[in-house]
Protein backbone atom coordinates (compact mmCIF):
# COMPACT_ATOMS: atom_id res chain seq x y z
CA UNK A 1 0.00 0.00 0.00
CA UNK A 2 2.88 2.40 -0.45
CA UNK A 3 1.19 4.43 -2.92
CA UNK A 4 -1.67 4.91 -1.27
CA UNK A 5 -1.36 8.68 -1.17
CA UNK A 6 -1.64 8.46 -4.75
CA UNK A 7 -4.43 6.93 -4.98
CA UNK A 8 -6.33 9.34 -2.06
CA UNK A 9 -5.10 12.72 -3.88
CA UNK A 10 -6.49 11.19 -7.29
CA UNK A 11 -9.82 10.33 -5.77
CA UNK A 12 -9.93 13.88 -4.40
CA UNK A 13 -9.48 14.75 -8.43
CA UNK A 14 -12.03 12.70 -9.05
CA UNK A 15 -14.59 13.62 -6.25
CA UNK A 16 -13.96 17.12 -7.55
CA UNK A 17 -14.72 16.72 -10.98
CA UNK A 18 -17.66 13.90 -9.98
CA UNK A 19 -19.43 15.84 -7.91
CA UNK A 20 -19.61 19.63 -9.12
CA UNK A 21 -20.33 17.85 -12.64
CA UNK A 22 -23.53 15.63 -11.49
CA UNK A 23 -24.64 19.25 -9.92
CA UNK A 24 -24.23 21.19 -13.38
CA UNK A 25 -25.83 18.56 -15.09
CA UNK A 26 -29.02 18.74 -12.50
CA UNK A 27 -28.99 22.44 -12.41
CA UNK A 28 -28.48 22.85 -16.48
CA UNK A 29 -31.01 20.21 -16.76
CA UNK A 30 -33.43 21.88 -14.27
CA UNK A 31 -33.10 25.33 -16.03
CA UNK A 32 -33.63 23.41 -19.56
CA UNK A 33 -36.92 21.96 -19.02
CA UNK A 34 -37.99 25.17 -18.04
CA UNK A 35 -36.42 26.89 -21.50
CA UNK A 36 -37.70 24.36 -23.46
CA UNK A 37 -41.62 25.59 -21.84
CA UNK A 38 -40.75 29.03 -22.68
CA UNK A 39 -39.09 28.44 -26.18
CA UNK A 40 -42.31 26.03 -26.99
CA UNK A 41 -44.46 29.48 -26.40
CA UNK A 42 -42.15 31.68 -27.93
CA UNK A 43 -39.31 30.78 -29.89
CA UNK A 44 -37.94 34.48 -29.73
CA UNK A 45 -37.15 34.08 -26.34
CA UNK A 46 -35.00 31.64 -27.34
CA UNK A 47 -31.24 33.45 -26.90
CA UNK A 48 -32.24 34.80 -23.42
CA UNK A 49 -33.50 31.51 -21.91
CA UNK A 50 -30.40 29.78 -23.34
CA UNK A 51 -27.80 32.64 -20.90
CA UNK A 52 -29.76 31.49 -17.73
CA UNK A 53 -29.57 27.70 -18.40
CA UNK A 54 -26.46 28.10 -18.86
CA UNK A 55 -25.41 29.80 -15.25
CA UNK A 56 -25.66 26.34 -13.56
CA UNK A 57 -22.87 25.07 -15.62
CA UNK A 58 -19.97 26.56 -14.07
CA UNK A 59 -19.51 24.27 -11.24
CA UNK A 60 -18.79 21.58 -13.55
CA UNK A 61 -16.08 23.31 -14.90
CA UNK A 62 -14.56 24.63 -11.27
CA UNK A 63 -14.70 20.60 -10.51
CA UNK A 64 -12.85 19.80 -13.40
CA UNK A 65 -10.15 23.01 -13.11
CA UNK A 66 -9.97 21.52 -9.63
CA UNK A 67 -9.29 17.97 -11.00
CA UNK A 68 -6.80 18.83 -13.37
CA UNK A 69 -4.41 21.01 -10.87
CA UNK A 70 -4.28 17.96 -8.95
CA UNK A 71 -3.43 15.82 -11.14
CA UNK A 72 -0.80 18.12 -12.33
CA UNK A 73 0.23 18.58 -8.95
CA UNK A 74 0.69 15.14 -8.00
CA UNK A 75 2.59 14.03 -11.86
CA UNK A 76 -0.56 12.31 -13.20
CA UNK A 77 -0.67 14.60 -16.09
CA UNK A 78 2.73 15.29 -17.33
CA UNK A 79 4.05 11.77 -16.76
CA UNK A 80 5.97 12.68 -13.58
CA UNK A 81 4.05 10.77 -11.07
CA UNK A 82 6.40 9.71 -8.08
CA UNK A 83 5.15 8.21 -4.98
CA UNK A 84 3.12 10.80 -2.82
CA UNK A 85 3.23 10.19 1.30
CA UNK A 86 0.19 9.04 2.83
CA UNK A 87 -0.58 12.56 4.48
CA UNK A 88 0.00 14.65 1.20
CA UNK A 89 -2.78 12.14 -0.22
CA UNK A 90 -5.21 12.95 1.86
CA UNK A 91 -4.53 16.39 2.52
CA UNK A 92 -5.38 16.70 -1.53
CA UNK A 93 -8.56 14.62 -0.86
CA UNK A 94 -9.19 17.05 1.62
CA UNK A 95 -8.57 20.06 -0.95
CA UNK A 96 -10.43 18.53 -3.42
CA UNK A 97 -13.58 18.63 -0.79
CA UNK A 98 -14.79 21.97 -0.92
CA UNK A 99 -15.57 22.45 -4.48
CA UNK A 100 -16.68 18.96 -4.81
CA UNK A 101 -19.49 19.17 -2.04
CA UNK A 102 -20.42 22.92 -2.54
CA UNK A 103 -20.30 22.66 -6.36
CA UNK A 104 -22.38 19.46 -6.13
CA UNK A 105 -24.94 21.23 -3.94
CA UNK A 106 -24.77 24.98 -5.12
CA UNK A 107 -24.92 24.01 -8.81
CA UNK A 108 -28.77 22.57 -7.63
CA UNK A 109 -29.68 25.54 -6.09
CA UNK A 110 -28.41 27.61 -9.18
CA UNK A 111 -30.54 25.38 -10.97
CA UNK A 112 -34.01 25.98 -9.15
CA UNK A 113 -33.24 30.21 -8.82
CA UNK A 114 -32.56 29.68 -12.76
CA UNK A 115 -35.70 28.19 -13.61
CA UNK A 116 -37.40 30.99 -11.29
CA UNK A 117 -35.97 33.14 -13.18
CA UNK A 118 -36.55 31.41 -16.61
CA UNK A 119 -39.99 31.52 -15.75
CA UNK A 120 -40.04 34.97 -14.88
CA UNK A 121 -38.32 36.28 -18.43
CA UNK A 122 -41.83 34.37 -20.22
CA UNK A 123 -43.73 36.60 -18.04
CA UNK A 124 -41.40 40.22 -18.10
CA UNK A 125 -38.71 39.71 -20.64
CA UNK A 126 -37.20 43.32 -19.80
CA UNK A 127 -36.62 42.18 -16.42
CA UNK A 128 -33.85 39.71 -17.79
CA UNK A 129 -30.89 41.00 -15.90
CA UNK A 130 -32.89 40.89 -12.54
CA UNK A 131 -33.46 37.16 -12.49
CA UNK A 132 -29.76 36.62 -14.07
CA UNK A 133 -28.31 38.76 -10.92
CA UNK A 134 -30.57 36.40 -8.65
CA UNK A 135 -28.71 33.33 -10.11
CA UNK A 136 -26.21 34.55 -10.44
CA UNK A 137 -25.56 35.21 -6.41
CA UNK A 138 -25.64 31.48 -5.83
CA UNK A 139 -22.12 31.57 -8.04
CA UNK A 140 -20.54 33.31 -5.07
CA UNK A 141 -20.24 30.37 -3.07
CA UNK A 142 -19.44 27.97 -5.56
CA UNK A 143 -16.66 30.72 -6.10
CA UNK A 144 -15.67 30.96 -2.60
CA UNK A 145 -14.91 26.87 -2.70
CA UNK A 146 -13.09 26.80 -5.61
CA UNK A 147 -10.66 29.62 -3.95
CA UNK A 148 -10.42 27.35 -0.95
CA UNK A 149 -9.58 24.46 -2.99
CA UNK A 150 -7.14 26.04 -5.17
CA UNK A 151 -5.26 27.69 -2.52
CA UNK A 152 -5.32 24.48 -0.15
CA UNK A 153 -3.51 22.46 -3.53
CA UNK A 154 -0.93 25.02 -3.99
CA UNK A 155 -0.16 24.75 -0.36
CA UNK A 156 0.24 21.20 -0.25
CA UNK A 157 2.73 21.48 -2.69
CA UNK A 158 4.98 23.46 -0.64
CA UNK A 159 4.91 20.85 2.41
CA UNK A 160 7.53 18.52 3.67
CA UNK A 161 5.19 15.79 4.97
CA UNK B 1 -42.10 14.11 -6.50
CA UNK B 2 -43.45 14.39 -9.72
CA UNK B 3 -41.68 17.71 -11.44
CA UNK B 4 -43.86 19.79 -14.32
CA UNK B 5 -41.43 22.63 -14.74
CA UNK B 6 -41.50 22.42 -18.60
CA UNK B 7 -45.19 22.58 -18.15
CA UNK B 8 -44.61 25.29 -15.81
CA UNK B 9 -42.70 27.35 -17.95
CA UNK B 10 -45.24 27.08 -20.56
CA UNK B 11 -47.78 28.45 -18.58
CA UNK B 12 -45.94 31.49 -17.30
CA UNK B 13 -45.63 32.14 -21.04
CA UNK B 14 -49.14 31.59 -21.73
CA UNK B 15 -50.15 33.62 -18.53
CA UNK B 16 -48.44 37.02 -19.99
CA UNK B 17 -51.63 36.74 -22.14
CA UNK B 18 -54.09 36.58 -19.47
CA UNK B 19 -56.70 39.55 -19.33
CA UNK B 20 -55.56 41.94 -16.37
CA UNK B 21 -58.02 43.37 -14.15
CA UNK B 22 -57.74 46.69 -16.40
CA UNK B 23 -58.26 44.87 -19.59
CA UNK B 24 -61.89 43.31 -17.96
CA UNK B 25 -62.27 46.96 -16.81
CA UNK B 26 -61.54 47.59 -20.59
CA UNK B 27 -64.10 45.17 -22.21
CA UNK B 28 -66.68 46.52 -19.57
CA UNK B 29 -66.79 49.98 -20.54
CA UNK B 30 -66.97 48.99 -24.35
CA UNK B 31 -69.82 51.33 -25.88
CA UNK B 32 -70.89 48.93 -27.89
CA UNK B 33 -71.01 45.23 -28.64
CA UNK B 34 -68.90 46.14 -31.56
CA UNK B 35 -66.36 47.71 -29.79
CA UNK B 36 -66.18 44.87 -27.19
CA UNK B 37 -65.91 42.35 -29.68
CA UNK B 38 -63.49 43.82 -31.16
CA UNK B 39 -60.62 44.31 -28.29
CA UNK B 40 -61.68 40.85 -26.78
CA UNK B 41 -60.59 39.62 -30.64
CA UNK B 42 -57.26 41.78 -30.27
CA UNK B 43 -56.70 39.60 -27.13
CA UNK B 44 -56.76 36.99 -28.69
CA UNK B 45 -60.31 35.59 -28.97
CA UNK B 46 -59.82 34.91 -31.98
CA UNK B 47 -63.00 33.79 -34.30
CA UNK B 48 -64.48 33.63 -37.75
CA UNK B 49 -66.21 36.91 -39.10
CA UNK B 50 -69.97 36.97 -37.50
CA UNK B 51 -69.25 33.95 -35.08
CA UNK B 52 -71.48 34.49 -32.10
CA UNK B 53 -70.58 34.78 -28.58
CA UNK B 54 -71.33 31.01 -28.19
CA UNK B 55 -68.88 30.15 -30.58
CA UNK B 56 -66.41 32.53 -29.72
CA UNK B 57 -65.81 31.16 -26.38
CA UNK B 58 -66.42 27.64 -27.21
CA UNK B 59 -63.21 28.08 -29.60
CA UNK B 60 -61.43 29.61 -26.47
CA UNK B 61 -62.42 26.51 -24.14
CA UNK B 62 -61.33 24.46 -27.07
CA UNK B 63 -58.08 26.11 -27.64
CA UNK B 64 -57.58 25.44 -23.73
CA UNK B 65 -58.49 22.19 -23.43
CA UNK B 66 -55.82 21.07 -26.22
CA UNK B 67 -52.62 23.68 -24.17
CA UNK B 68 -53.82 21.42 -20.87
CA UNK B 69 -53.99 17.99 -22.45
CA UNK B 70 -50.41 19.36 -23.93
CA UNK B 71 -48.68 19.97 -20.73
CA UNK B 72 -50.62 17.82 -17.88
CA UNK B 73 -51.54 13.99 -17.99
CA UNK B 74 -55.00 13.22 -17.26
CA UNK B 75 -54.68 11.96 -13.51
CA UNK B 76 -53.33 15.56 -12.70
CA UNK B 77 -56.21 17.22 -13.93
CA UNK B 78 -58.69 14.74 -13.09
CA UNK B 79 -60.18 17.17 -10.11
CA UNK B 80 -60.75 19.67 -13.00
CA UNK B 81 -62.31 17.29 -15.56
CA UNK B 82 -64.77 15.58 -12.57
CA UNK B 83 -67.30 18.77 -13.06
CA UNK B 84 -67.84 17.70 -17.11
CA UNK B 85 -68.73 14.44 -16.31
CA UNK B 86 -71.45 15.34 -13.40
CA UNK B 87 -72.44 18.24 -15.92
CA UNK B 88 -72.81 15.23 -18.48
CA UNK B 89 -74.78 13.41 -15.81
CA UNK B 90 -77.31 15.38 -15.12
CA UNK B 91 -77.99 16.90 -18.65
CA UNK B 92 -78.65 13.23 -19.72
CA UNK B 93 -80.44 12.27 -16.87
CA UNK B 94 -82.79 15.25 -17.53
CA UNK B 95 -83.08 14.50 -21.20
CA UNK B 96 -83.46 11.08 -20.88
CA UNK B 97 -86.53 12.39 -17.93
CA UNK B 98 -87.92 15.04 -20.35
CA UNK B 99 -87.82 12.60 -23.28
CA UNK B 100 -86.08 15.50 -25.63
CA UNK B 101 -82.50 14.74 -27.28
CA UNK B 102 -79.43 15.87 -24.72
CA UNK B 103 -76.37 14.83 -27.28
CA UNK B 104 -76.49 18.93 -27.72
CA UNK B 105 -76.22 19.58 -23.81
CA UNK B 106 -72.96 17.38 -23.18
CA UNK B 107 -69.55 18.63 -22.87
CA UNK B 108 -66.47 17.16 -24.05
CA UNK B 109 -63.08 16.56 -22.17
CA UNK B 110 -64.44 14.72 -18.90
CA UNK B 111 -63.11 11.61 -17.36
CA UNK B 112 -65.80 9.72 -19.11
CA UNK B 113 -66.50 9.74 -23.12
CA UNK B 114 -69.98 12.30 -23.07
CA UNK B 115 -71.50 9.91 -25.15
CA UNK B 116 -70.88 6.53 -23.15
CA UNK B 117 -72.71 8.17 -20.02
CA UNK B 118 -75.92 9.72 -22.49
CA UNK B 119 -76.32 5.87 -23.94
CA UNK B 120 -76.00 4.40 -20.13
CA UNK B 121 -78.62 6.35 -18.87
CA UNK B 122 -80.81 6.12 -21.94
CA UNK B 123 -80.69 2.62 -21.87
CA UNK B 124 -80.61 2.38 -17.89
CA UNK B 125 -78.02 0.00 -18.07
CA UNK B 126 -74.57 1.20 -16.40
CA UNK B 127 -72.31 -1.59 -16.47
CA UNK B 128 -69.83 0.27 -18.95
CA UNK B 129 -69.49 3.04 -16.53
CA UNK B 130 -67.10 2.43 -13.48
CA UNK B 131 -69.08 1.88 -10.54
CA UNK B 132 -69.01 5.82 -9.02
CA UNK B 133 -70.29 7.65 -12.28
CA UNK B 134 -72.77 4.25 -12.92
CA UNK B 135 -74.15 5.04 -8.91
CA UNK B 136 -74.61 8.56 -9.60
CA UNK B 137 -76.26 8.09 -13.13
CA UNK B 138 -78.55 4.82 -11.44
CA UNK B 139 -79.59 7.46 -8.52
CA UNK B 140 -79.84 10.49 -9.93
CA UNK B 141 -82.10 8.75 -12.31
CA UNK B 142 -84.22 7.04 -9.55
CA UNK B 143 -84.88 10.24 -7.72
CA UNK B 144 -86.16 12.23 -10.88
CA UNK B 145 -88.69 9.31 -11.90
CA UNK B 146 -89.70 8.95 -8.25
CA UNK B 147 -89.86 12.68 -7.59
CA UNK B 148 -90.19 14.37 -10.52
CA UNK B 149 -87.81 17.14 -9.54
CA UNK B 150 -85.13 18.40 -11.48
CA UNK B 151 -84.04 20.63 -8.65
CA UNK B 152 -83.44 17.35 -6.23
CA UNK B 153 -81.53 15.98 -8.64
CA UNK B 154 -79.36 18.43 -9.25
CA UNK B 155 -78.61 18.70 -5.39
CA UNK B 156 -77.88 15.00 -5.34
CA UNK B 157 -75.34 15.00 -8.40
CA UNK B 158 -73.77 18.13 -7.30
CA UNK B 159 -73.21 16.55 -3.97
CA UNK B 160 -71.88 13.51 -5.39
CA UNK B 161 -69.36 15.27 -7.72
CA UNK B 162 -67.78 17.43 -4.92
CA UNK B 163 -67.37 13.91 -3.04
CA UNK B 164 -65.95 12.35 -6.16
CA UNK B 165 -63.76 15.63 -5.84
CA UNK B 166 -62.52 15.19 -2.62
CA UNK B 167 -62.15 11.73 -2.88
CA UNK B 168 -59.80 12.05 -6.20
CA UNK B 169 -58.10 14.68 -4.07
CA UNK B 170 -57.37 12.75 -1.30
CA UNK B 171 -55.98 9.61 -3.46
CA UNK B 172 -53.93 12.01 -5.37
CA UNK B 173 -52.29 13.18 -2.33
CA UNK B 174 -51.37 16.83 -3.48
CA UNK B 175 -51.72 19.27 -0.97
CA UNK B 176 -52.37 22.25 -3.54
CA UNK B 177 -55.58 20.01 -5.10
CA UNK B 178 -56.78 18.91 -1.31
CA UNK B 179 -57.28 22.40 -0.33
CA UNK B 180 -58.54 23.27 -3.72
CA UNK B 181 -61.51 20.78 -3.16
CA UNK B 182 -62.00 21.80 0.54
CA UNK B 183 -62.63 25.35 -0.96
CA UNK B 184 -64.70 23.68 -3.66
CA UNK B 185 -66.86 22.24 -0.96
CA UNK B 186 -67.13 24.88 1.52
CA UNK B 187 -67.88 28.06 -1.33
CA UNK B 188 -70.38 25.47 -2.43
CA UNK B 189 -71.93 24.62 0.83
CA UNK B 190 -71.86 28.65 1.22
CA UNK B 191 -73.64 29.53 -1.30
CA UNK B 192 -76.03 26.60 -1.11
CA UNK B 193 -76.93 28.06 2.81
CA UNK B 194 -77.27 31.90 1.76
CA UNK B 195 -79.43 30.52 -1.47
CA UNK B 196 -81.49 28.55 1.31
CA UNK B 197 -82.03 30.83 4.35
CA UNK B 198 -82.97 33.65 1.27
CA UNK B 199 -85.59 31.53 -0.06
CA UNK B 200 -86.83 30.48 3.79
CA UNK B 201 -86.44 26.91 3.13
CA UNK B 202 -86.83 24.69 5.99
CA UNK B 203 -84.44 23.04 8.32
CA UNK B 204 -84.58 19.51 6.72
CA UNK B 205 -84.59 20.82 3.09
CA UNK B 206 -81.55 22.75 4.01
CA UNK B 207 -79.95 19.53 5.18
CA UNK B 208 -80.46 17.34 2.59
CA UNK B 209 -78.96 20.05 0.37
CA UNK B 210 -75.49 20.97 2.14
CA UNK B 211 -73.03 18.69 1.01
CA UNK B 212 -71.60 16.99 4.12
CA UNK B 213 -67.57 17.64 3.72
CA UNK B 214 -65.26 20.45 3.26
CA UNK B 215 -63.49 21.87 6.64
CA UNK B 216 -67.13 23.91 7.78
CA UNK B 217 -69.25 22.55 10.79
CA UNK B 218 -72.12 21.77 8.46
CA UNK B 219 -74.78 21.25 11.19
CA UNK B 220 -74.01 24.47 12.72
CA UNK B 221 -74.01 26.00 8.87
CA UNK B 222 -77.40 24.40 8.24
CA UNK B 223 -78.66 25.12 11.75
CA UNK B 224 -77.96 28.97 11.09
CA UNK B 225 -79.52 29.05 7.50
CA UNK B 226 -82.90 27.53 8.79
CA UNK B 227 -82.99 30.07 10.69
CA UNK B 228 -82.42 33.02 8.25
CA UNK B 229 -79.72 35.07 6.95
CA UNK B 230 -79.00 37.29 10.24
CA UNK B 231 -77.98 34.02 11.80
CA UNK B 232 -75.96 32.60 8.89
CA UNK B 233 -74.07 35.60 8.56
CA UNK B 234 -73.14 35.42 12.73
CA UNK B 235 -72.15 31.85 11.89
CA UNK B 236 -69.75 32.73 9.16
CA UNK B 237 -68.33 35.46 10.69
CA UNK B 238 -66.94 32.91 13.57
CA UNK B 239 -65.72 30.96 10.50
CA UNK B 240 -62.62 31.35 8.01
CA UNK B 241 -64.26 32.81 5.65
CA UNK B 242 -65.54 36.00 8.17
CA UNK B 243 -64.78 38.27 5.07
CA UNK B 244 -67.46 36.98 3.50
CA UNK B 245 -70.02 37.67 5.76
CA UNK B 246 -70.82 41.11 5.32
CA UNK B 247 -71.76 40.37 1.80
CA UNK B 248 -74.65 38.07 2.61
CA UNK B 249 -76.54 41.32 3.27
CA UNK B 250 -75.64 42.99 -0.03
CA UNK B 251 -77.33 41.16 -3.10
CA UNK B 252 -77.27 37.63 -4.12
CA UNK B 253 -74.56 37.92 -7.20
CA UNK B 254 -71.91 39.71 -4.69
CA UNK B 255 -72.16 37.22 -2.22
CA UNK B 256 -71.37 34.67 -4.91
CA UNK B 257 -69.15 36.36 -6.78
CA UNK B 258 -67.17 36.88 -3.69
CA UNK B 259 -67.14 33.24 -3.16
CA UNK B 260 -65.40 32.86 -6.25
CA UNK B 261 -62.93 35.37 -5.49
CA UNK B 262 -61.59 33.58 -2.46
CA UNK B 263 -61.17 30.34 -4.59
CA UNK B 264 -59.23 32.96 -6.84
CA UNK B 265 -57.22 34.09 -4.06
CA UNK B 266 -56.10 30.92 -3.51
CA UNK B 267 -55.15 29.86 -6.87
CA UNK B 268 -52.95 33.29 -6.93
CA UNK B 269 -50.52 31.62 -4.42
CA UNK B 270 -49.91 29.17 -7.38
CA UNK B 271 -47.76 32.35 -9.07
CA UNK B 272 -44.84 31.33 -7.53
CA UNK B 273 -44.55 28.15 -7.89
CA UNK B 274 -41.82 26.75 -9.91
CA UNK B 275 -42.22 23.02 -10.18
CA UNK B 276 -45.12 21.55 -8.87
CA UNK B 277 -48.50 20.84 -10.73
CA UNK B 278 -50.61 23.45 -8.89
CA UNK B 279 -49.55 26.27 -11.34
CA UNK B 280 -50.98 23.97 -13.98
CA UNK B 281 -54.29 23.86 -11.70
CA UNK B 282 -54.57 27.37 -12.06
CA UNK B 283 -53.88 28.45 -15.37
CA UNK B 284 -56.68 26.30 -16.24
CA UNK B 285 -59.10 27.81 -13.68
CA UNK B 286 -57.78 31.17 -14.56
CA UNK B 287 -58.43 30.55 -18.03
CA UNK B 288 -61.84 29.20 -17.52
CA UNK B 289 -62.76 32.01 -15.33
CA UNK B 290 -61.40 34.83 -17.93
CA UNK B 291 -63.32 32.70 -20.88
CA UNK B 292 -66.56 32.64 -18.17
CA UNK B 293 -66.43 36.47 -17.74
CA UNK B 294 -65.77 37.54 -21.50
CA UNK B 295 -68.61 35.58 -22.36
CA UNK B 296 -70.62 37.12 -19.72
CA UNK B 297 -70.22 40.81 -20.91
CA UNK B 298 -70.14 40.10 -24.56
CA UNK B 299 -73.78 38.68 -24.26
CA UNK B 300 -74.38 41.76 -21.69
CA UNK B 301 -73.05 44.62 -24.08
CA UNK B 302 -75.33 41.98 -27.16
CA UNK B 303 -78.47 42.75 -25.25
CA UNK B 304 -77.79 46.16 -23.71
CA UNK B 305 -77.71 45.39 -20.22
CA UNK B 306 -76.81 47.42 -16.98
CA UNK B 307 -73.02 47.76 -16.28
CA UNK B 308 -73.43 47.91 -13.04
CA UNK B 309 -75.13 44.66 -13.20
CA UNK B 310 -72.76 43.34 -14.97
CA UNK B 311 -69.68 44.80 -12.24
CA UNK B 312 -71.27 43.36 -9.63
CA UNK B 313 -70.75 39.55 -11.39
CA UNK B 314 -67.04 39.63 -12.77
CA UNK B 315 -64.71 37.84 -10.73
CA UNK B 316 -61.38 38.73 -9.59
CA UNK B 317 -58.58 37.74 -12.36
CA UNK B 318 -55.41 35.54 -12.10
CA UNK B 319 -52.99 38.02 -13.23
Amino acid sequence: MENLGMVLALTGAALASILAGIGSAIGVGKAGQAAAGVVTEDPAKFSKVLIMQLLPGTQGIYGLLIAFITLSQIGILGGSAESLSLAKGLLYLAACLPIAIVGLLSAISQGKAAVAGIMMIAKKPDQMSKGMIFAAMVETYAILALLVSILAIFGIAGLNI
Amino acid sequence: MKEYTYSVARVRAKEASLLTRQDIDQLLSADSFETALRFARDRGYRSDEGASVDEITAAAERELWEFITEIADAETMRVMRLPVDYHNIKASVKAVFSGIDGEDLLLDHGTVDKNLIYSCVKRREYDDLDKEIAAVCEEAMTLILRTQDGQACDIYVDNAMLAAEEKAARTGGDEFITRYTELLADTANLKTAYRCAKAGRGFSFIENAVYDGGTLNTAELEKAAAAGIDSLAEYVGTTPYSDLAEYMKTSAAAFEMHCDNEIMRFMQTARFDSFTSAPLIAYYYAKKAEIDAVRLILLAKLNRLDDNMIRERVRETYV
